[in-house]
């Protein structure tokens, strides 16, 4: 048993309003310079649709990920020689149309502009050519249009049935998918390196990516099956969500979490087994959320405790894990589950499903509804959180149903039907009032669990703030 | 003169400016260093430039080095008729493969709005002075049918001469106007390599081959 620690991050996406304060909040702080401007390392997208870049979960087209084969594990784009080959043209690279032409307008023209009989217009202006420009397409182009021809029915996942669904107004569901860097326990985009400038940190598992080893070869932004990794057209180097690394230094929880309005995000420390992720990485595709889940270890585990302080990891951090609501969302309640596991990367971000209302022939139902009620397929959920293995998202979606229904037979004081509520559901009653407890009432404190790192101090993050990249020494390029 | 200034004179200072560039860039600037990617832009080109680019040079510049470091062996190939045969048209090959490389590259430069709003002069003036370079060779490669058996019997010596800090223009003196240009573009290129993109020809990342997928760094470095 090789213990590591990894911070990780549970999102609850029945709780997501899609308000992209997390966005928001993100860009403020980390990209809001010249070459980022079209970067979000934390985006929300609407789902069904076709998400930023346009389509990322299609990797017949991107070529992003890992590969299950016959000797073990390889990059989908390639193995080390086709990717030295292709280092002078890869076509599964995404470009700018991918993601948008980032713009501004010219705002000083409505002070600036002389007496007239019309209104000054403030035209947009690209950010790239410095020219006038028609917008197209921009980071949140299909925001909730998931009743739309052009979006919803684009998402790769559904099938052509889903997609005449989807056009079928009376049958329209969406619903939101905050997502950023995954920090994954096995990047790809740090494998595809060729500079060996990606890395993973020892001490807490965030992926960077060094701005002074970075050679701009770019593989990584097509290696990274989330497209998490931004290239910088201006400083001609990657950069990806670096987890706010100056704030959970500190102890602080990142801006996407702390800016949450709908408080759907916990972070924490998650210990898991090297060993045993090197067994789940080449399991089979329907088996990879069980194959995950056996890697996480249980904190409150003295075996684990005493592995953990063999190989390095501090008191602190231990016990940080052991009171880390992580464990309690991935592993004891198995409610939270990684987006995309086919992809092999094996993201240390997890999330809740999301609940959705019932379809429009069960409506005369009261309560709680079933499973088959819901308007989101259970398929569609599946395609995106278990590799779609559809028994297993169903086991998740029925846990937090029976959540709902115990909580509600309590409140009714309906003791009968409350039993047998948890007689028959895989939560016991002490587990459904933790997992309600941690939906409608866990503090700030509680659900972002985050110890001191042995960096301490890392200066002021607002200092760096309109830097070029993080954490450099020397001097920034020629390009401004 | 003229012989020494071009021949003796001009490169050492190239060499110098080069060596001085690269230290600065090393010690000083490490984030100036990148291979300028402009294919986030457009990368449809790419393939009629950057790798018809790539390899015409790579396999002219492979006969260039191995030309220079091992004359004899080029030199018992001359004597060859089917040899030359196959080595001038591979290296005309290679030679307007490149041409074709530099051509598309200058043109989506120019045409390609996108990518000419962040370009800078110095990014144009290495495709001029690589364009220009080729052109040349490819002229003499035409021109002079010796140029190969020449190339091995005396450049081949001169270079030797000026890297081992023994110079003498003796050995290429008197030359056509257009091999001394194109003598002299070369050492203009390796002048001009540290202040443009040519820099990532230094970064070659080879060690991508030998090492393992993930990188794991550890703050405490007694760990």
């Amino acid at each position: 048993m090789e213990v590591r620690a990894q911070l990780s991050m549970v999102l609850n996406l029945d709780k997501c309003i899609g308000c992209h304060a997390c966005s928001v909040a993100c860009k403020n702080m980390w990209t809001n310079r010249k070459g980022a401007e079209y970067m979000w390392w934390n985006n929300v997208e609407t789902k069904p649709g076709t998400g930023y870049p346009s389509s990322w979960e299609d990797q017949n087209k991107y070529n992003g990920g890992w590969e299950k084969t016959a000797s073990g594990m390889k990059l989908k784009m390639g193995g080390q020689a086709k990717l030295f080959s292709r280092i002078f043209y890869n076509p599964d690279q995404p470009v700018m149309k991918n993601y948008y032409e980032p713009w501004t307008y010219q705002f000083e023209n409505l002070i600036n502009a002389p007496d007239g009989d019309v209104l000054p217009t403030a035209r947009a202006v690209s950010q790239i050519t410095g020219e006038f420009m028609d917008i197209k397409k921009g980071p949140n182009w299909d925001d909730d249009l998931s009743g739309s021809d052009l979006y919803a029915v684009n998402d790769p996942n559904l099938t052509q049935e889903e997609q005449q669904m989807i056009r079928d107004f009376e049958t329209v569901f969406m619903f939101h998918l905050p997502r950023l860097c995954n920090h994954c326990l096995n990047p790809a985009c740090a494998a595809s390196c060729p500079s060996g400038a990606i890395y993973k940190r020892g001490e807490d598992g965030i992926v960077l990516v060094n701005q002074e080893k970075c050679k701009s070869w770019r593989y990584c932004v097509t290696a990274c099956p989330y497209k998490k990794v931004y290239y910088n057209w201006n400083t001609q180097k990657s950069e990806k969500c670096i987890m706010c690394f100056p704030r959970i230094e500190n102890g602080e929880p990142t801006l996407c979490a702390q800016s949450c309005p709908g408080k759907i995000r916990s972070l924490g420390v998650l210990l898991y087994d090297l060993d045993a992720l090197t067994e789940a990485m080449t399991a089979d595709e329907k088996d990879l959320v069980e194959a995950f889940r056996s890697c996480v270890l249980d904190p409150k585990d003295p075996m684990v405790k005493k592995a953990a302080a063999e190989n390095g990891i501090t008191a602190e951090w231990i016990k940080a894990a052991e009171n880390s609501v992580i464990y309690s969302y991935v592993k004891e309640l198995g409610i939270a589950l990684p987006l995309h596991p086919e992809f092999r990367t094996f993201p240390s971000f997890f999330y809740v499903p999301p609940l959705s209302p019932v379809v429009r022939s069960s409506e005369t139902h009261s309560g709680i509804p079933e499973l088959k009620d819901l308007k989101i397929p259970a398929r569609l959920l599946a395609d995106k959180f278990t590799a779609g293995n559809v028994a297993e998202i169903e086991r998740v979606l029925k846990k937090l149903l029976d959540i709902r229904r115990y909580k509600r037979a309590l409140m009714l004081k309906d003791e009968h039907e409350a039993r047998k509520t948890a007689a028959e559901s895989l939560l016991s009653a002490e587990q459904m009032e933790k997992a309600y407890r941690l939906f409608t009432q866990a503090t700030m404190k509680e659900r972002m669990l985050i110890p001191m790192s042995s960096r301490g101090e890392d200066g002021d993050p607002y200092e760096k703030q309109g830097c070029t990249g993080f954490g450099i020494q020397g001097k920034k390029g020629w390009r401004k | 003169m003229l012989d020494t200034l071009l021949l003796v004179v001009i490169p050492y200072i190239c060499i110098a400016v080069m060596l001085t560039g690269i230290f600065m860039n090393m010690f000083s600037s490490k984030l100036r260093i990148s291979a300028p990617a402009t294919g986030f832009f457009e990368n449809k080109t790419q393939l009629w430039s950057s790798v018809l680019w790539h390899y015409g040079i790579l396999t002219v510049l492979t006969g260039h080095v191995l030309g220079a470091v091992f004359p004899g062996f080029v030199k018992s190939l001359s004597g060859s008729y089917k040899a030359m045969t196959i080595l001038e048209t591979l290296a005309l090959a290679a030679g307007l493969s490149a041409l074709t490389g530099v051509a598309v590259f200058i043109f989506r430069r120019v045409a390609e709005k996108t990518v000419s709003a962040n370009s800078r002069p110095a990014d144009y003036a290495v495709l001029l002075v690589l364009g220009v370079q080729i052109v040349l060779g490819l002229t003499i490669a035409l021109k002079y049918r010796w140029g190969i058996s020449w190339y091995a019997s005396n450049l081949s010596g001169y270079l030797h001469d000026i890297f081992t800090l023994n110079p003498s223009a003796a050995k290429a003196a008197g030359m056509p106007p257009l091999v001394m240009a194109h003598i002299v573009g070369g050492f203009v290129l390796l002048a001009i390599l540290p202040f443009t993109r040519l820099m990532h020809l230094l970064y070659v990342p080879v060690g991508y081959l030998f090492r393992k997928p993930q990188i794991l760094l550890y703050y405490d470095k007694d760990k």
